[in-house]
């Protein structure tokens, strides 16, 4: 406390929790970008010594290799969702809980110091590995070719920015759970459901109705789906020659990916925020801090197992396998219902 | 400090744990809290540390509401009976994080403390017994200079000599510097050594608040044999608590003994009329089962 806005001791406290996340999301992107770059460097260098034709489009490459990392995505996914249990994990065990509670913070700092704590150690990752891939661009200034040096800061930027994005909503689903490792489950999940849902909502009508996969309805649906799918936020498209050749990737709309990014940051924080200071400290280790969540979870859980069902086993019999696609729909909602309400139950006692 | 506790009402669950607590523990008092296992002991402990909201009703320390209040958790120093600290954290570390978030603890105070108990600020937490840690959490709390001390059981664990020590301190705090100690325990004679209040908890109701010297000026033991059996009316009279009856021999059990009281007695010409010796926890224990107020 000693004066201070934000007590140095929680600080301390979630520093030595989540100080290896700074180490293993910085090794990650280390390797996946910088070391990248510089094997790819490497194999050129020895391509041009070797008298090699490199085609023109090459000059490209470095872009090309710092914005096209689709494995990335997933690397960050579960860096971040590993980053958010280690912030979690002990302050959600019942003693531990009370002891904390008892502490002179307050609820609302408990969240602010955590929160902060998490997106530094993400800042200080990305700030790493910037400042590496600026020295390796100026170091190998010669190799860049076309690639202007600004690649290094929007591919830095964005990335940082879907990674808070990530977070804070990783963030919220903890905020609103007691129970870390099942949040550390759900988190994730619930980042893939509105896109699942979408996707799997534009099958089962297809298929139950007459429409055409160039209606609009189908394609409102598909936009709609691409829209909600976190990957789509960090997808580059591509630009292409007069030949309709692809030259090099490009973050097409970058203002409207801020926006977006930025938008969810501060929304998932905020309601994050709210619903933490409404945590009750007795509904530590149970599925769900906020009892009014229950039934979004549980009708939400039986939506997904239905919809899974249904597109695993329904979707390969096309319109003749209307009736065992619905069939698998009703009873995947009702035996996840069933399992959800179960699954809680257990936790609540 | 001050500790007023209004109208507390709390429910875990389905099931209403504390009903209606009215309470006030003034500077310097030593506050047993005794019940039966479930009786709202540790909710109500929660309750007054701010750990819990109420559902209903507050806690008031030092005239300020102690529900998310850091100036006034500031001034606690909770022992709760089962280990809860970060269980990788070395000592020294756990020093160093009080040190941040207490304004008043000292170090120095610790290793003083730590002259008796004789724990390595090296050792991590997960390698220290259960007696070892909670020797731990009460120098831990002494050494955060609070104005209110709130354990839960704190001498379960503890060896006899590391639990006089325990007892020894706590007294030695109070008489210092006027430190307000609220304690449950279920060694109800740990109280009797140290405390001058006692509270009786049954069933989330506080059934009785006295002195220890109340109690035993008032709560008294009575063998009485009658030649012609027990007379029925006895039971009622209003300062009986509780009849019991080993073969010939009755026993009473008053809640306000008075010499009118033992002469009303005499009067009922009893072949045998003495005062058995009553122990502190008989009395906890006729308090709770039966009501005493």
């Amino acid at each position: 406390m000693k004066g201070l806005l934000l007590p140095r001791a929680l600080f301390y406290k979630e520093w030595k929790s989540a100080r290896w996340g700074l180490a293993g999301l910085t090794l990650m992107l280390l390797l996946s970008q910088l070391l990248r770059a510089q094997r790819e460097l490497n194999w050129r260098k020895e391509w041009a010594q070797g008298g090699h034709f490199v085609p023109a489009h090459h000059g490209y490459w470095f872009q090309d290799l710092l914005y096209n990392n689709s494995g990335l995505y997933l690397f960050v996914f579960v860096a971040i969702a590993a980053l958010v249990f280690l912030l979690f994990q002990q302050d959600r065990r019942g003693a531990t809980a009370s002891w904390l509670n008892s502490m002179p913070f307050t609820k609302g700092q408990a969240y602010d110091v955590k929160w902060l704590t998490g997106a530094g150690i993400i800042i200080g990752a990305f700030l790493i590995n910037g400042i590496l891939l600026t020295a390796f661009y100026f170091i190998n200034h010669d190799w860049m070719l076309e690639a202007p040096y600004r690649v290094v800061l929007i591919w830095t930027g964005l990335y940082l920015l879907f990674s808070l994005a990530l977070y804070s909503f990783f963030f919220l689903v903890h905020s609103a759970m007691g129970h870390s490792l099942a949040a550390a489950v759900v988190g994730p999940i619930s980042s893939l459901v509105p896109a699942f849902v979408m996707l799997g909502l534009r099958g089962v009508i297809y298929y139950n109705t007459d429409l055409a996969a160039g209606d609009a309805i189908y394609a409102w649906f598909s936009r709609v789906s691409d829209a909600l799918a976190w990957p789509y936020l960090i997808a580059p498209g591509y630009v292409s020659d007069a030949q309709g050749r692809v030259l090099y990737p490009v973050f097409d709309n970058l203002g409207g990916r801020f926006l977006v990014l930025g938008a969810i940051t501060v929304a998932s924080v905020l309601l994050g925020r709210l619903l933490y200071r409404h945590n009750a400290v007795e509904k530590s280790g149970e599925l769900l801090m906020v009892p009014a969540l229950e039934p979004v979870l549980i009708y939400g859980f039986a939506l997904c197992s239905g919809l899974l069902l249904s597109q695993l086993f329904g979707l390969g019999h096309g319109r003749d396998g209307v009736a065992m696609m619905n069939t698998l729909l009703g009873g995947g909602f009702i035996g996840g219902w069933l399992a959800a309400k179960k699954v809680v139950l257990y936790y609540r006692q | 400090m001050k500790v007023e506790i209004k109208d507390l009402n709390k429910r875990l669950g389905n099931k209403e744990v504390l009903k209606e607590i009215n309470l006030c523990l003034e500077p310097g008092q030593i506050f047993g809290l005794v019940g039966e296992n479930g009786a709202g002991k540790t909710t109500l402990i929660k309750c007054a540390t701010g750990i819990y909201k109420p559902d209903r009703g507050a806690v008031y320390i030092g005239g300020s509401n102690v529900y998310d209040n850091p100036v006034v958790k500031g001034k606690i120093g909770y022992v709760a009976e089962e280990n809860q600290y970060f269980s990788s954290y070395r000592i020294e570390e756990l020093l160093s994080f009080y040190a941040l978030a207490y304004p008043h603890f000292s170090p120095e105070r610790f290793r003083e403390l730590n002259r008796l108990f004789q724990l390595t600020e090296r050792t991590r937490v997960r390698e220290l017994s259960k007696g070892m840690q909670m020797r731990l959490a009460l120098m831990l709390a002494l050494s955060q200079r609070p104005q209110l001390l709130v354990l839960d059981e704190p001498t379960s664990g503890l060896d006899p000599l590391a639990k006089r020590e325990v007892l020894r301190l706590l007294v030695q705090e109070v008489e210092s510097r006027a430190l307000t100690v609220l304690i449950s325990s279920h060694h109800l004679g740990d109280l009797e050594r140290i405390c001058d209040t006692i509270g009786v908890i049954s069933r989330g109701e506080m059934r009785a608040v006295h002195t220890l010297t109340e109690m035993k000026v008032n709560m008294r033991k009575l063998q009485l044999v009658f030649p012609q059996g027990f007379p029925a009316e006895l039971a009622s009279w209003p300062e009986v608590l509780a009849v019991e009856t080993v073969g010939r021999v009755n026993y009473i059990v008053t809640k306000q003994y008075s010499e009118e009281l033992l002469g009303r007695l005499r009067q009922l010409k009893p072949l045998v009329l003495e005062e058995v010796s009553l122990g502190l926890e008989d009395m906890f224990i006729y308090a709770a089962k039966e009501g005493y107020r």
